[in-house]
């Protein structure tokens, strides 16, 4: 059976900016305390005229015509079937174009082997079953893993405050604005 | 042992984390990271070998998350949240996630140590445990035939909820020697003053009765940050049942951020709200009159004291506009189920029992009590009956001829540093619920430190430090598994168990959980837990009593849940094991020997314990107590300026309100060097000070200006964060980053007010006033 295309869902709405997924990679991956896969930004906007903070949790957004795997003059880089962009460390040279090209600042090179990491949906997860480390993580239940194409037809949006698509074609999604009396959707995924 | 598989898949930890812990160095190294062999890109399954342990987190925190520590060879090599607790849900909080990063933290104290510099000095030898037993022993044996045992004091606070750890180890000890015990009055003593003058329960209901709520309001709390899974219940009111969020704080806290409506009042300005929320209510012809007619005492007073005051004056005074007040209120009394979240945050101020009374009164005004979901909720819920303490703890004390129990000094937490002046020592009359200061007749020349990190944690913390450094005599015992700030100062350092490797029991605070934490890891290096230590004093000390033979938590804890609602409720030592947590089913028929009142009371046949019975809107308690009896408009500004030790010109030096909340990164000093932890907490070295536009410009300040805040207490040093959360003329800190990992080895404590609340002696950190200048 083909893999379905998966992309990260996040709820920006209700994300208070806790940093839970943030750490939960570091501690998953033994991190560096320095280097971090998915990070978690704060925006400032007016909304009824009043000053409000909206966050962004952002990593690897898996792109399906990834610069990182265009400009790699090592061939690292691969793209599953399921839309996950893979980097085969042992292939690469460490030369950073990536991470200068890749405009969401989800690839780092610094490091102790100075070699290109970034985020691979923790596929090895995912491969039996279970949710990336941030996605469980997560105290809010605002960031999951969802098919593409059903982020797609449920009219999940491509960008989101601090966030453009850009022709990378980011699989990123989000849910739309909530207004109260609403009821947020939730999706399960088979993985 | 608590075996489960919450999840299928496990990952191996196991090479790395025995790697690092082989490698740990010993203790007073730099606490910057604990090592790993290498970055784990793709990390693989384990093997099958792991043991899987219910843990609870016990840092005071009102969620008391269940946790699952998945252990190989005594080793914890990972830690996830109970997926079938029905609060944790299977996530951890953002700190929660790195306690495998705590527990092998280079800083561990590995073994017991005596100083040989001088205080701060650095200079450790290391001693085997019983030369450390023997001295101690010996010391505290001296101390108490020279001075008496009330010379010997206690400094503890919710490092460790453990009811072991905190409260039957410490506790025997203590009471054998006939020590000054401490007043533990940093929390939330104004609510058990403040709620019950209405509605005369100091229990909340359970809190997980607002999943059934149609309006959440987040009221002084900041949920996301201090207890997150709050956060989400409170957010899913709006995101799940179609409901209203409502924030009411000084701080645009993140729930803010996500809510309905924002009230941002000027910090205890919040009885003027509520009186003009209960004007709008009565005007308006809003609120239930069945309820109030048939349970409520005092509207009339009431409704006299509303006509006092104009929409307009109230508002003017919380610094919102009148039609907020008026939003509010409808929003309010339209709500079927509306629930009030009321934290802390709101207590720690000059007037923290009045403002609490307060905000009683509006679930009273909109017969919301006996509603399910709704009312008012804050953290502590009834788990009395489940325990008997007295089959653990017996009466040690010293007795006078007769029998009797000899009446005690204590010193208290808030105003340690007062109770350790050599020259006038005092602390509160604990027989006045009204602050009264009292000289100790004995002052202390020896403290057992345990659970807290007082130079961190304490307000006005210079003048703890004083006493420290000027009396080289005074000897101070500290139990830490870190080299904490406090450590610095110790004349004897005993490396104590985290939880993580300690079996204890401990409550969850707001929806009522008997809550069981078993030993899951090895303890590390020499650390011995609580209870061990304690008992390995008293016996130094020749003490001979039973109890002090029993270093087994098992024993403890089987012993202390035989109690008959215990037994009728089948919490059990094997079912807490089991299933980590055991919440008693709390009922009118369950409850009703234990407390036959609100909340536990027929929903059609409401009995108040108060004086009338009724939800009294005129507390005669209150008037007697020299405030007024329905609602004080009194803030933390009239008290300063009132007070001849401050007064207006004290008002005029340091002009700035300094609050210290807590980060969602620590809770309290916990966590402060986690290599994980430390690098968010801090900014370029120096801890964050927030301040807003305007008072920064006003004083030539920008983002990331490095600054003094200073008061008459002493100076700290931060570095600015220019911020819009909150308004112009309020200030905020972290509460508790550690001084040792600043540059300058100061924090937000030393500025922070150790004045005590109106009722209820409570503390009142968030009653600070600083004035700020660029260095």
């Amino acid at each position: 059976m083909k893999k379905l295309r998966k992309s990260f869902l996040f709820d920006q709405d209700f994300c208070i900016g806790c940093k839970a997924c943030e750490v939960a990679c570091q501690t998953y991956h033994k991190q560096e305390p320095e280097i971090n896969w998915r990070k978690v930004d704060e925006y400032e906007v007016t909304e009824n005229k009043k000053l409000k903070s909206v966050f962004l949790t952002h990593s690897c957004n898996h792109c399906e015509n990834p610069i990182c795997a265009e400009v790699c003059p090592a061939e690292a880089y691969t793209v599953r079937e399921d839309g996950i962009v893979e980097l085969d460390r042992d292939k690469c040279i460490g030369c950073g174009y990536c991470a200068q090209n890749c405009e969401y600042d989800a690839i780092t090179i610094v490091g102790k082997e100075s070699k290109a990491q970034k985020c691979n949906m923790c596929t090895e997860r995912l491969d039996i079953g279970e949710l990336p480390a941030c996605v469980r993580a997560c105290p809010m239940g605002v960031l999951s893993i969802i098919e593409t194409n059903l982020a797609d037809r449920a009219g999940m949006e491509k960008e989101v405050v601090g966030f453009e698509a850009n022709s990378y074609v980011p699989s990123t999604r989000f849910y739309p604005k909530f207004v109260t009396g609403m009821k947020r959707k939730e999706f399960s995924i088979k993985i | 042992m608590g075996a489960l598989d919450i999840n299928n898949g496990r990952r191996s930890f196991l090479k790395g984390t025995t790697a690092c812990l082989v490698s740990v160095p010993l203790f007073g190294m730099s606490y910057t990271s604990t090592k790993y062999d290498k970055v784990d890109h793709k990390p693989t399954q384990t093997n099958g070998a792991s043991k899987y342990h219910f843990v609870t987190c016990p840092r005071n925190c009102r969620d008391a998350c269940s946790l699952v520590a998945e252990v190989q060879n005594g080793v914890m090599i990972d830690i996830q949240g109970n997926k079938s607790h029905p609060v944790t849900k299977g996530h951890p909080c953002v700190k929660g996630n790195t306690y495998r990063e705590y527990l092998y933290q280079p800083n561990r104290i590995l073994y017991p140590m005596k100083r040989v510099g001088k205080r701060k000095e650095g200079k450790w030898e290391r001693i085997s445990w019983d030369e450390a037993f023997e001295l101690a022993g010996k010391k505290l044996t001296d101390i108490k035939n020279k001075y008496g045992g009330e010379a010997i004091g206690e400094m503890v606070y919710s490092g460790n909820e453990g009811h072991i750890s905190k409260t039957v180890g410490p506790g025997n000890l203590l009471e054998k020697i006939g020590a000054t015990r401490l007043v533990r009055n940093p929390c939330d003593w104004p609510r058990y003053q403040g709620t019950p003058s209405v509605i005369g329960t100091p229990y909340s209901k359970d809190m997980l009765e607002t999943v059934d709520s149609d309006l959440y309001i987040t009221w002084g709390s900041n949920e996301a940050y201090t207890a997150v899974h709050w956060a989400r219940f409170g957010q899913d009111v709006r995101r799940k049942n179609g409901g209203k969020l409502v924030t009411i704080n000084s701080v645009r806290t993140p729930m803010a951020n996500n809510s309905d409506m924002f009230i941002q009042l000027k910090p205890s300005t919040d009885p003027f709200f509520c009186l003009g929320v209960c004007k709008v209510l009565i005007e308006e012809n809003l609120y239930d009159k069945e309820f109030v007619s048939k349970y409520a005492m005092g509207f009339e007073d009431l409704v006299k004291e509303t006509k006092e005051y104009t929409l307009e004056e109230l508002a003017t005074a919380c610094e919102i506009t009148p039609e907020e007040i008026v939003e509010f209120a409808r929003i309010y009394a339209a709500a079927k189920r509306p629930a009030i979240a009321h934290g802390d945050g709101g207590q720690r101020h000059f007037n923290g029992a009045r403002l609490v009374r307060a905000v009683t009164f509006l679930p009273v005004l909109v017969g919301a009590l006996n509603k399910k979901g709704a009312g008012l909720f804050w953290a502590y819920t009834n788990l009395g009956p489940c325990y008997d303490f007295s089959k653990v703890m017996p009466d040690l004390s010293p007795k006078d001829e007769n029998g009797e129990s000899i009446k005690r000094q204590t010193a208290n937490y808030v105003q340690f540093g007062r109770a350790l002046k050599l020259d006038n020592p005092t602390s509160l009359d604990t027989e006045s619920q009204v602050y009264k200061e009292v000289t100790l007749p004995t002052p202390l020349r020896a403290v057992i430190h345990y659970n807290t990190s007082m130079m961190t944690t304490a307000p006005n913390s210079d003048l703890i430090k004083k006493r420290l450094m000027e009396d080289d005599d005074f000897y101070l015992i500290v139990l830490d598994p870190f080299h904490t700030d406090t450590v610095d100062y110790a004349d004897l350092v005993l490396p104590a168990g985290t939880f993580l490797e300690s079996e204890d029991v401990q409550n969850d605070q707001i929806s009522g959980y008997v809550c069981y934490n078993a030993a899951a890891a090895r303890l590390v290096g020499e650390s011995k837990i609580n209870l061990e230590i304690f008992n390995g004093i008293a016996k130094a000390m020749g003490y001979k009593e039973e109890c002090f033979n029993i270093n087994d938590p098992k024993e403890i804890i089987k012993n202390m849940i035989d109690t008959p609602f215990s037994k009728m409720q089948g919490i059990t030592y094997e079912r807490l094991v089991k299933e980590g947590q055991v919440k008693p089913i709390r009922t009118v028929d369950s409850m009703k020997e234990h407390f036959p009142y609100y909340p536990y009371c027929p929903e059609t046949e409401l009995k108040f314990k108060t004086p009338s019975g009724k939800a009294e809107l005129y507390s005669q308690y209150f008037k007697d107590s020299g405030f007024h009896p329905v609602i004080d408009l009194d803030t933390d500004w009239d008290y300063y300026k009132a007070h001849k030790e401050f007064g207006k010109e004290y008002l005029e030096k340091y002009p700035l309100y300094f609050m210290t909340p807590g980060t969602q990164l620590q809770n309290n000093s916990n966590w402060g060097t986690n290599k994980y932890i430390l690098p968010r907490v801090l900014f370029d070295g120096y801890p964050e000070l927030f301040m807003h536009k305007k008072d920064a410009q006003a004083r030539g300040i920008k983002e990331g200006t490095v600054v003094s805040g200073i008061n008459e207490k002493g100076k700290a040093f931060f570095r600015v964060r220019i911020k819009t959360d909150m308004n112009p003329g309020v200030t905020y800190a972290w509460n508790n980053i550690w001084c040792r990992t600043t540059k300058t080895d100061t924090g937000a404590n030393i500025l922070c007010s150790d004045g005590i609340s109106d009722l209820g002696q409570g503390s009142t950190y968030t009653a600070t006033f600083i004035e700020v200048e660029k260095v």
